[in-house]
């Protein structure tokens, strides 16, 4: 379901991009992180996400550590990131960082989902999961070292 | 021009420098760092004197906040600040022992007057005269004027062997600390949930009357595990505190025998089974570093917030 639920937020958003005309997108520059509420917004989601990557027998391994802690402020970092909110990641960062761990498709299509449901449980509503879903796929090439 | 103090020695700041974190790395200093935006958290340190402005403290927890603690990369320079690293050495003080006597054939209550300012479940390290530290957790609170501690007395341990057999009411102990995050900062009206195995006991205890001096009115649960009834080490002084307060549920859970109160059950499945959904509770967990590694995942996955969460892991040295 989750996988379903991916692919349509991005035929939604292909849609999207051919339905709006330029003025109208000059109208939602407002980011993403913005609109869905900024830091608090962060701070809902992340305890949402963890759990929910630390149910997911396809990824969990390499989230189960003993430094809860550092893990879940990694976890918001990430978050942040996606909803297009304040961070210094580069492409370089995000390929250093998960160069040993033998990513594929599966793992990183495993995380999309885990955060799409949880924007879903935390009711955001569709056009602005699909813009985060844009921005977590923009990383994906560095995130699979391809 | 600011004023910044770090670790006790001023800084000279440029107003090129518009952070704390800018002024400290211009300044060639030694600090950790990561994001620079206030979410990785790597660069937290305390402030000593001088006003913070919020935002500097947004993404901290409660424990962080009350100690002080702030994010230099997100922090603006005041006029005048004084700021410390949260690893720089803290220096002992003296305490005397006013009580020494055994809660169970292997566990030690040991009690330290001391005018240090400490929070019930932080933990301190004890210095013996022969200059073995070893760290332990504090089970009393400041209002009642000394450091008790609950000591395992373990058969060729360096420091519980020199405090069984030598050490006396009256003589001096080194304290340096206290340290840890794992302290009582509840609203009062929210579920408390506090687990521990062994001596893991004695921080809960300290949060516990902690928690009941500053009127906690919401539901208690305690969480009590040990292998066999002989670890239960503490009956006498939680049936004291059971006398007095109705709102505390305490759950004796034992691995490999039973009594009239004590279940015989694995802690990990009877904490699951009895603690499947505690979202907005504040969980607290010591003891042994597995059993808290374990429980802690548990209670988040139950629903507890992270930030609900407080630990503390102990180590063997």
């Amino acid at each position: 379901m989750g996988q379903h639920v991916l692919s349509s937020s991005f035929e939604k958003f292909k849609n999207l991009l051919k339905s709006k005309e330029p003025e109208e997108i000059q109208e939602t520059t407002m980011s993403v992180y913005e609109k869905i509420g900024g830091a608090p917004a962060v701070d809902a989601a992340v305890d949402i996400f963890y759990r929910k990557v630390l149910a997911d027998d396809r990824i969990n391994e390499f989230f189960d550590t003993v430094d809860m802690e550092g893990q879940h402020a990694k976890q918001k970092a990430f978050l942040t990131m996606a909803f297009g909110g304040p961070n210094e990641y580069t492409g370089k960062d995000m390929r250093e960082a998960h160069k040993h761990m033998n990513l594929t498709e599966e793992h990183f299509n495993a995380v999309a989902e885990c955060l799409v449901g949880t924007l879903q449980d935390l009711n955001v509503p569709q056009e602005q999961i699909d813009e985060v879903v844009t921005i977590a796929v923009s990383v994906k090439d560095d995130v699979l070292n391809k | 021009m600011s004023k910044l103090c770090f670790n006790g020695r001023d800084i000279v700041t440029s107003s090129e420098s518009k952070t704390v974190l800018d002024a400290l790395l211009a300044a060639g200093e030694d600090v950790n760092y990561g994001c620079k935006s206030g979410v990785c958290l790597s660069c937290v340190v305390q402030s000593v004197d001088g006003d913070v402005p919020e935002v500097a403290t947004k993404a901290l927890n409660e424990s962080q906040r009350a100690l002080n603690y702030f994010l230099p990369c997100q922090c603006e320079l005041q006029s005048e600040m004084s700021i410390a690293s949260l690893d720089q050495e803290q220096l002992a003080v003296a305490g005397e022992v006013v009580l020494k006597d055994f809660l169970s054939p292997q566990v030690l209550r040991l009690r330290l007057k001391t005018d240090l300012d400490f929070r019930a479940g932080q933990f301190v390290t004890l210095w013996s005269p022969e200059g073995v530290g070893r760290s332990y957790s504090i089970a009393s609170i400041p209002a009642d004027g000394f450091i008790e501690c609950h000591i395992k007395v373990i058969p060729d341990g360096k420091f519980s062997q020199w405090l069984a057999k030598d050490s006396q009411v009256g003589d001096a102990i080194n304290i340096q600390g206290p340290m840890g995050l794992c302290f009582y900062q509840g609203l009062g009206t929210e579920r408390l949930i506090l687990a521990s195995i062994g001596t893991g006991f004695a921080p809960i205890l300290g949060v516990l009357k902690d928690a009941l001096s500053k009127g906690h009115s919401g539901n208690i649960d305690l969480l009590i595990g040990a292998k066999t009834l002989e670890g239960f080490y503490q009956k006498g002084l939680v049936e004291a505190l059971l006398s007095s307060n109705e709102s505390i549920s305490v759950h004796w859970v034992c691995q490999e025998e039973s009594s009239n109160d004590v279940v015989q059950s694995d802690v990990y499945e009877y904490a699951k089974e009895h603690f499947a959904d505690i979202a907005g509770s504040k969980v607290f967990v010591c003891g042994a570093e597995s059993f808290v590694r374990k429980l802690k995942r548990q209670a988040f996955m139950a629903g507890a917030g992270m930030g609900d969460i407080y630990a503390d892991a102990f180590v063997s040295s």
